[in-house]
């Protein structure tokens, strides 16, 4: 849990911001705003995720910040410089600097993968000898160098992914985009993608934007987290605070969609644990009953087995007695289970 | 047999060649016409990089209306047009005008129809990469095209090796005019089946070797 917070504290200026941004559609059945009069503020070297459920506003709002979508009011400032103000030319060269990676991929086809990640080069003005030894140290860093020669008909989606991110790489862009990078991969290939994307961060100082419906994706690698509804932000703020102590109903209903009365709960000793893959052959309930002796009580869980690894979350009451609550958190370090406890009641 | 094999083959031979001189030096001028025009229905439309109704309504009304034409009536309304162009109204080289502009339009609602299988997603992402639409055109999607644009372009040399048996009868050469002149005027049957046949070789092959480098080069399926 600590790690998290190491990448985020280390810059605190903001790298985008949204002033306002406003997007309406004309639809043949009027106005639709998908956006509605957003504030934003995203700081460098950050990982920030977007989570909302389809039709929230998320997709729209991320490619508001390269103006693939250009807002219908309001401000894009990216390192100072609004976007709206500049022309088409100077904003072709800013999304240079903007790396973006999709749902679907969205490789060329009829393209190598070295050749793909070739690609962002080229439109970049740069000589096909240099994009190519420069795409062979981004293909190093997504592991994929022996698959160089490659179509993408002959990758798998995880490989397909970790082109498209070494193709967003090679510009050296300040900011990655991520519009749903992982929906369309399994449980474990989504694990591995978000290392990448983690450690590129790290490793390389890349601002990272997440967009997605899935909660484990902000849990495990976003330290900020915005979650948006109706074209609105209902929330923003840490993850770790916001997961565990979510402020808007809507947020609520979307971390524990089975938890009908969320606020009576506060005033007791809550634990909020995640499993990331933990097996989920271990009776860990069980043996928090068992073998700590803690008469804990489930207030909410989402949780689901995906070949024997578990993945989401619980909230679980636990008993106040200070002996029985060191044990719990020993047991569940032990066997390397995420827990938060609730603040508010610590002392 | 009404003539004799000697006779037989020289008429074959000659018609062949002119055949085939009119269907490619025709098919490659319908694509330098076709592929701007096609490109340009394409961008402009309403799927496009850069919609614009009226460019696109004007081009796609020009293109619907020659294509409607039936190519026997545009073979004879073009006669004064071919004639300021190539100096006469007969012969190979004078078939080649109406050919290019019959089969132009219909090569442009080909590449226009190959262009919008592009998945949009990838035209997205260049457009996220800062690309052009120039560079959008040129490398993302003609070369994302490419074995539908080859497959249109099979297509398209069958139907215009079709349209120039048609110019036998506005004093075209190539095989058509050898089955017009010889087998349907002269009652020689024989000699018309024959040419038929080797008409019916010709399209063969230009459709295996047409598939044959689809298959090559397209990487979506190994």
């Amino acid at each position: 849990m600590q790690n998290k917070e190491s990448s985020f504290n280390k810059q605190d200026d903001v790298l985008i911001e949204f002033e306002d941004v406003c997007k309406v559609y004309q639809t043949s059945k009027g106005q639709v705003n998908a956006l509605n009069n957003i504030n934003l503020k995203i700081k460098k070297g950050s990982i920030c995720g977007i989570i909302g459920l389809s039709g929230a506003g998320k997709s729209t709002l991320v490619r508001c910040i390269n103006l693939l979508e250009k807002p219908t009011s309001g401000k894009v400032i990216l390192n100072g410089v609004n976007l709206m103000d500049i022309s088409e030319k100077e904003l072709r060269q800013k999304r240079q600097k903007i790396g973006m990676i999709f749902q679907h991929f969205n490789l060329l086809e009829q393209r190598t993968a070295l050749d793909n990640i070739c690609f962002s080069l080229e439109l970049a003005g740069i000589s096909k000898k240099e994009a190519r030894s420069k795409a062979m140290k981004y293909l190093e860093i997504v592991d994929l160098v022996d698959r160089k020669d490659n179509y993408p008909s002959q990758l798998s989606g995880g490989q397909k992914q970790r082109i498209a991110i070494a193709r967003a790489l090679a510009t050296e862009p300040e900011v990655l985009l991520c519009d749903e990078a992982t929906s369309a991969l399994d449980p474990t290939t989504t694990s591995s993608i978000l290392d990448l994307l983690k450690d590129i961060n790290e490793k390389l100082g890349v601002t990272v934007v997440i967009i997605t419906h899935e909660m484990r994706v902000v849990e495990k690698i976003c330290n900020h987290v915005v979650v948006v509804n109706q074209g609105e932000i209902v929330e923003e703020g840490d993850v770790k605070e916001v997961f565990l102590l979510p402020k808007s109903k809507y947020t609520k209903q979307m971390l524990y969609p089975n938890l009908s009365n969320f606020d009576e709960i506060n005033s007791r000793k809550i634990f909020r644990i995640s499993f990331d893959g933990q097996s989920s052959y271990e009776p860990v309930i069980a043996n928090l009953v068992l073998k700590c002796q803690a008469k804990i009580n489930i207030l909410g869980a989402s949780t689901e087995n995906v070949g024997g690894k578990a993945f989401g979350q619980m909230l679980i009451e636990m008993p106040k007695d200070e002996n029985v609550l060191e044990k719990v958190k020993s047991y569940l370090d032990e066997i390397h289970i995420n827990y938060e406890e609730d603040i508010e009641n610590e002392c | 047999m009404s003539v004799s094999f000697d006779v037989l083959v020289g008429l074959l031979k000659s018609g062949i060649e002119e055949t085939l001189y009119m269907t490619i030096i025709g098919t490659l001028l319908a694509y330098i016409l076709g592929i701007p025009l096609g490109v340009l229905l394409y961008v402009t439309s309403k799927e496009g990089i850069k919609p614009n109704k009226v460019i696109y309504g004007v081009f796609g009304t020009i293109i619907n209306i020659v294509r409607s034409i039936p190519f026997m009536i545009l073979l004879v309304a073009l006669i004064p047009f071919t004639r300021l162009v190539v100096g006469t109204s007969i012969g190979t080289d004078a078939t080649i005008v109406p050919l290019v502009i019959g089969a132009a339009p219909f090569v442009a609602r080909m590449i226009e129809s190959s262009l919008l299988e592009v998945d949009y997603g990838v035209i997205e992402a260049a457009l996220s990469m800062g690309a052009s639409n120039f560079q959008i055109i040129k490398k993302v999607l003609l070369p994302e095209a490419k074995p539908s644009l080859l497959t249109g372009s099979t297509i398209a040399i069958t139907t215009i090796l079709g349209y120039s048996a048609m110019a036998g009868f506005v004093g075209g050469g190539g095989l058509g005019a050898t089955a017009l002149n010889y087998g349907y005027s002269r009652y020689q049957t024989d000699i018309m089946l024959i040419t038929v046949v080797v008409l019916v070789i010709i399209v063969q092959i230009f459709q295996e070797v047409g598939m044959y480098i689809v298959r090559k080069t397209d990487k979506r399926k190994k």
